[in-house]
């Protein structure tokens, strides 16, 4: 090696060990990192620098053995069996937590056998200590035969001494295919003429599992199968009693666990938070106070923004030049985009919150306390993850679920989570609930806005359990699945982290709804003031039909007869007839849609629209909520119209990204279709109901 | 034409280039899908179940 090349290394291990708190700290790259399994779902690459080496870092997703059973483990373990591959590394550094060695270390003896340079990092040792376990690191190393360093990524101990012997050349100490009892090493030796590898464990793996993609291997493969009848199921668990056994001998020698000298905070808060019945009380207290918290700390900023907004808007109409450019930017984009930055405060409250919760580790106990209950539903424990990112956004979620092994558990959690309420949908309840619930309602201690849209979260929540257990009556079991993950300590969520990743989702939030809305704001615009021979002639007609009227009154017809005969009206009034039964006029209508690209749009749409149909400058909510239906009289937005809103926004798909992702990950368009369709269907529906029961 | 009304004519007009080109970019996975090797979810062959 020559001394200034670089040297290139892949971090890989368990799920849930600190692997990307290691790569960020070598790195010092914003990743997500999460303290709860799942969070890295593709490879990250990063650079260091050491003695004026380079250092590749290739951070890879966590994998619980080289048995993959999701779609990212099965990605990992053809990465490491790949060493044509261009990407491959010159050595491996596969990180284990000192918390949980015997499992980890599983892996470490599995990994062994592909006779790869590896360097084993024991992560958290600082936390290990405080629970009285105590490691003999040079034992160890003589026991697995490779080199150990002592770390603990959190807090940068030890990491100059992994990257120098990261650079060094680490030896790779040949052994005895210790994993194959002697009766079945002959099945192995006939095998290998078929597959083609000198090395036994690679033999081994291409025999017990499918890893190519070469139809021709795996044909031969069955027949090798059935000749010799080889119990496939059999091997793989002799070769794993072997394994543990090797892992334990190891163990006894270099590990100790004295609990009398443990400060351990995390048993002694583990029995409230994990209790069956206490933990769920605590888990519903704990959301109680987040959606509290979301509508007290956000409502000062909120009204700031609305207030600055309008501000803004009458500012520009007096200011700017009178012209047709003039009228977009006050009556289109400000409104548009106002309503978008408006929602800022509460999104950003909620994303700290939930990665406070994240961080601190208590998003682990939720996943394993709701494993039971997730079953019954035909889902697994890990579709929490997904759940709750949903809870931010649909997209992110779907993907997350590549971590549900089971296929059937994995496509009903697809299924369903796009039911749970994401940030998008906040704004279009906020302004909905503050339409029919005043500011200062409250029940008991607690603010009334807060607990309803407490409510529609535990709706979609409810909706998503209904529609699973539908679900899981309809799709075929395939295995029983079980939930396999070890609970992190309870830590002081890292501030960077917390902060790196609400300022990603705000910022993602902002930018990419922003972008749209200020689109379709300008083409609302355009849309709303032009139009055929009617609306030309608005002027005339007014004038003409209605001179008893005052000058003013006129004025203020003009606008609502000018805008009902322009374009985007009579794309409005075509849709009319479909949406009046659920107590929408054709402004709703447009406004659901153009939110079809995303739902968020909604909001920054129906700001447009009321903007431009109204001749004074007023905040948002004020002009909803003076809007009224001028054949019955009544607000627009009453509690029927409110309801069947919130219900069709609560169960209907509106999100394009969501469709894709949806396609990408199922392959299905069978599948995308249906959840496309029972969405649509269920939010009509229950819109429809609730406004027929309700006016 | 009055040089404000041109400017939202060329606003319109790119803003529904960028949605159009936004869409199309979000459904066109077709090729996407050639290169995959066809494992879909719910039929029993995402990852080695």
């Amino acid at each position: 090696m020559s001394e200034k090349s670089p040297v290139r290394i892949a971090l890989v291990g368990n799920p849930n060990i600190g692997k990307t708190t290691l790569f960020n700290k070598l790195c010092g790259l914003n990743h997500r990192t999460g303290n709860y399994p799942g969070v890295t779902v593709d490879k990250k690459k990063g650079t260091t620098k050491h003695n004026g080496h380079t250092i590749e870092v290739m951070d890879l997703p966590g994998i619980n053995s080289l048995y993959p059973k999701s779609k990212d483990e099965e990605l990992v373990v053809k990465y490491l069996l790949d060493r044509k591959n261009d990407n491959y590394p010159d050595k491996f550094v596969l990180v284990v937590s000192a918390l949980n060695l015997k499992k980890n270390l599983y892996l470490l003896d599995q990994v062994k056998d592909l006779n790869i340079q590896i360097i084993l990092a024991v992560n958290m040792i600082d936390l290990a200590e405080k629970r009285g376990v105590f490691i003999n690191y040079e034992t160890l190393s003589t026991h697995f035969g490779v080199p150990v360093v002592p770390i603990s990524a959190k807090k940068n101990k030890g990491l100059d001494i992994l990257k120098s012997i990261v650079l060094n050349d680490v030896e790779v100490v040949q052994r005895q295919s210790h994993f194959i009892q002697e009766s079945d090493k002959d099945i192995l030796n006939q095998f290998r003429e078929i597959a083609f590898d000198k090395n036994d464990y690679k033999v081994f793996l291409r025999l017990t599992q499918r890893l190519d993609d070469n139809p021709q291997l795996e044909q031969a493969k069955d027949v090798f199968i059935r000749e010799h009848e080889v119990n496939l199921r059999m091997l793989r668990k002799n070769a794993s009693i072997l394994r543990y056994k090797f892992v334990n001998e190891g163990l006894k020698k270099a590990l100790k666990i004295d609990k009398t000298k443990a400060i351990d905070f995390t048993s002694r808060a583990d029995r409230f938070l994990m209790h069956p019945v206490w933990g769920q009380v605590i888990f519903v207290l704990v959301l109680l106070m987040v959606f509290q918290a979301i509508f007290w700390l956000a409502s000062y900023p909120m009204d700031w923004i609305d207030v600055g907004f309008s501000n803004l808007a009458e500012w520009s109409s007096s200011t700017l030049p009178e012209g047709y450019l003039s009228s977009l930017i006050t009556e289109g984009l400000i409104p548009g985009i106002g309503g978008v930055v408006i929602f800022v405060p509460q999104i950003t409250i909620l994303f700290l919150l939930f990665s406070l919760l994240e961080e601190s580790g208590y998003m682990s106990r939720i996943v394993f306390l709701n494993d039971k209950l997730m079953q019954r539903f035909g889902m697994s424990g890990k579709s929490i993850v997904p759940m709750i990112s949903g809870m931010a956004c649909a997209i992110p979620a779907i993907m997350a679920a590549r971590t549900i092994e089971n296929s059937r558990e994995r496509l009903i959690t697809i299924l369903v989570t796009p039911l749970l309420t994401c940030s998008a949908r906040i704004p279009v309840y906020v302004l909905v609930i503050a339409l029919v619930i005043p500011d200062e309602a409250a029940v008991g201690i607690f603010n009334a806005q807060g607990l309803a849209l407490m409510g529609m979260y535990l709706l979609g929540v409810l909706m998503t359990f209904v529609v699973a257990f539908v679900l899981k009556g309809i799709m075929k079991p395939t295995y029983k699945s079980y939930l396999l993950m070890e609970l992190p300590e309870y830590l002081v969520p890292d501030l960077k982290n917390v902060l790196v990743r609400v300022w990603t989702n705000v910022k993602s939030f902002f930018w990419d709804a922003g972008k749209i809305i200020v689109a379709t704001a300008i083409i609302l615009f355009v849309l709303a003031t032009n139009g055929g021979e009617d609306y030309q002639n608005a002027e005339q007609y007014v004038n003409e039909n209605f001179a008893e009227l005052s000058e003013d009154e006129q004025s203020v017809y003009l606008s609502s007869y000018q805008i009902e005969k322009s374009y985007l009206g009579q794309i409005g009034k075509t849709i009319e007839p479909v949406i009046k039964p659920l107590g929408y006029d054709w402004k709703i209508g447009i406004s659901i849609v153009t939110s079809l690209a995303a739902r968020e749009v909604f909001v920054g749409t129906i700001s447009v629209i009321y903007a431009i149909d109204s001749e004074e400058t007023m905040t948002i909510r004020d002009r909803l909520k003076n809007e009224v239906n001028p054949n019955t009289g009544k607000p627009v937005f009453g509690l029927a119209t409110s309801i069947s809103l919130l219900l069709f926004y609560a169960f209907a798909l509106q999100c394009m990204s969501t469709v894709a992702v949806t396609y990408k990950e199922t392959k299905s368009i069978k599948w995308t279709a249906i959840q496309f369709g029972y969405m649509t269907a269920l939010a009509y529906f229950a819109a429809l109901i609730a406004y027929q029961i309700l006016s | 034409m009055d040089t404000q009304v041109m400017i939202v004519y060329v606003l319109f007009t790119a803003a529904v280039f960028w949605l159009g080109l936004r869409f199309y970019k979000t459904y066109n996975l077709k090729k996407e899908k050639q290169q995959s090797n066809g494992k879909s979810c719910g039929s029993d062959r995402c990852g080695c179940n």
